[in-house]
């Protein structure tokens, strides 16, 4: 709707901050890392100026890892309000639509089956196979598109993937592959390279048109299903887009990264009430701020262990599950209140 | 033009046929009141009018067949008003409102000054101004019922569908409502609107349709419509009409099924008002 002056410059100062935030986030994430190299010396190696080692660092290392940290970012932030908004609960995020378990279960048939180690971009192709089902599935399974069925389609699915992701770890003869499983799916950017971006760019771009286009039938979402279709929403078709964007940019996000948890669920709740509490003003900031706080969740990782033995996943887990807890609660008391 | 025309509408869900050979035609400037028992089908008929409950039969929006229109075509043609009050985010009530433009609009267009205008009006009419910048979710429950028939209206469809819209109102919104939904109708709309209480529907709807069990038990003018042998037959309530200031007035004495106490009250009341 049409926004007052005071509520436009609200929204200036809050993208002007974000828009800054990632920036910086993403420039810290660039020149932080185990080598000492000073920001200069380091700007100059991203240009392809300086020493032949600090080039490689820069450019081969530091800059990929960089990047992802801000698009697997971005995607887990704007698909978390976009689920969020869609099954109108506070609580969703973008694991209980299944993309991230059957991603997952991708990646782990990748190392198991040795793939991996014989053709590196077998495990990220996988992974995004395993989104591709688990799209198609839940769409199927979901039917008409109403919340309480994608979610159960969703949990059904991931509860499967997951099974499946124990049996493969639980058959696994090779320690070696049972521990690469492991630390896979503990999530991280280590290690990443330009072509992990390449693979990853198309599908979170088309996932992220996506789901960036359905912000005005989420508003109307917010006055229930019936209304919502009355007011002219398809729910099949918004159905269609949200699981399909979500399995596109999360599907891609967890095949190069592995899955981590708790941004997409922390980042739209901290926003929503910044924006008024509007579905479609939600998307833009959400993913702007997850971008921010996947970056700096990662520079936290290289900071506090710089020999790389605490991953991603874990750090945004150790943030997101008190937050998760004290959503909990506070849900709780506020629902006693109303009462 | 008939603005709405049903014919030989059926629902069922699961064995239960929940509407069954309803036909009816509904023209411009019709305030239309649904009254029945619970589980009458009132909620359904209105469903079933806008496509969201499955039905058989034909139903014609301002003569378009509703199976052949595009969701966001039949949005501009009728606003409708669930029973449920469902509200997922606090948004203010001024944004809520709003939200009936949404449906005006085309691709990424915003509202313009006459959208702000008609939200405007629309918050106006239904009193909640002074809630404008509230939070939907702190508000009371009647309040939050006409924030929700402010967003209807906002909407401002040439047909309005709105399912029991007075419940939990104060009786002097009740009766504001009423008049809102009866003006809205003198210029020109049509208005479906399901009641549980007999004395708004008798004063203020132009055209009453009774629903028992998914039949149409009657549909016409309300005095005609309405007396007390098809309230103690539809409604299984023993009442005495009585006039008030012109106006006549339902008041349910007893159950059917409560034995001669509750007729023998009946009868004591509408002695007193004979004398």
């Amino acid at each position: 709707m049409k926004i007052s002056a005071r509520t436009f410059a609200l929204y200036t100062a809050l993208y002007t901050a974000l828009i800054l935030g990632l920036i910086l986030a993403f420039f810290t994430s660039v020149v932080l890392g185990p080598a000492s190299i000073d920001v200069r010396e380091g700007l100059m190696g991203l240009v392809g100026v300086g020493p032949e080692p600090v080039v490689v660092v820069m450019q081969e290392i530091r800059l990929p890892r960089a990047i992802l940290g801000v698009l697997i970012g971005m995607t887990l932030g704007l698909s978390g309000a976009v689920l969020q908004g869609y099954l109108r609960n506070p609580l969703a995020e973008p694991g209980l639509v299944g993309v991230s378990a059957s991603a997952s279960l991708g990646a782990v048939i990748a190392i198991y089956s040795g793939l991996a180690t014989l053709f590196p971009m077998a495990l990220p192709l996988l992974a995004l196979a395993g989104a591709a089902v688990s799209g198609v599935l839940v769409q199927m399974l979901s039917g008409k598109g109403q919340a309480l069925t994608l979610i159960l389609a969703g949990v059904a699915i991931s509860s499967i993937a997951s099974a499946l992701t124990s049996l493969a770890l639980n058959m696994s003869s090779n320690p070696f592959a049972a521990m690469e499983i492991v630390f896979w799916m503990l999530g991280s950017l280590e290690d990443r390279s330009m072509e992990h971006i390449k693979l990853a760019v198309p599908f979170m771009v088309v996932g992220w048109l996506m789901l960036a286009s359905v912000g005005k039938d989420l508003d109307l979402l917010t006055l229930g299903e019936d209304t919502a279709v009355s007011m002219g929403v398809n729910m099949k078709r918004l159905s269609f887009t949200v699981i399909t964007g979500v399995a596109a940019s999360v599907g891609a996000a967890t095949a190069v990264a592995g899955a981590i948890g708790f941004v997409g669920l922390f980042v739209p709740h901290v926003m929503r009430p910044l924006v008024g509490n509007q579905p479609s003003k939600l998307l833009f900031p959400s993913a702007l701020a997850g971008g921010i706080l996947l970056s700096l969740a990662d520079v936290g990782v290289r900071v506090i262990t710089p020999d790389s033995n605490l991953k991603l996943g874990v750090v945004t887990a150790l943030i997101g599950a008190p937050f998760f807890l004290w959503l909990v609660l506070s849900t709780g008391r506020r629902e006693l209140q109303w009462r | 033009m008939e603005m709405i025309k049903l014919e030989n509408l059926g629902v069922r869900r699961g064995n239960r046929q929940v509407l069954d050979a309803i036909s009816f035609s509904a023209g411009a400037g019709e305030l239309i009141g649904v009254i029945g028992p619970n589980g009458a089908g009132k909620s359904t008929l209105m469903q079933a009018v806008i496509g969201l409950v499955r039905s058989t039969g034909t139903i014609e929006i301002a003569g378009n067949a509703s199976g052949s229109m595009k969701a966001k075509d039949l949005a501009k043609l009728v606003a409708y008003l669930p029973q449920e009050r469902e509200v997922a985010w606090g948004l203010t009530v001024e944004k809520l409102v709003a939200l009936g433009r949404i449906p005006s609009l085309s691709g990424f267009s915003q509202v313009s000054q006459k959208d702000l205008e008609i939200v405007e009006t629309a918050i106006n009419q239904m009193e909640v101004g002074h809630l404008k910048n509230a939070c939907i979710t702190k508000v009371s429950g009647g309040e939050r019922a006409r924030v929700l028939m402010a967003r209807a209206l906002a909407q401002d469809t040439p047909i309005l569908i709105a399912d029991e819209p007075a419940a939990g109102l104060d009786p002097e919104h009740q009766i504001h409502l009423m008049a809102i939904l009866s003006r809205i109708a003198n210029q020109g709309k049509t208005v479906l609107v399901s009641l549980h209480d007999l004395n708004l529907a008798a004063r203020w709807c132009s055209r009453l349709l009774v629903l028992e069990s998914g039949k149409m038990r009657a549909d016409g003018n309300p005095d005609v419509v309405l007396d007390s042998a098809l309230v103690e037959d539809v409604f299984k309530v023993r009442s005495v009409a009585v006039e008030v200031e012109g106006q006549r007035a339902f008041l349910p004495v007893s159950r059917v099924d409560q034995g001669q106490g509750g007729a023998s009250a009946a009868n004591s009341i509408r002695a007193q008002e004979n004398a």
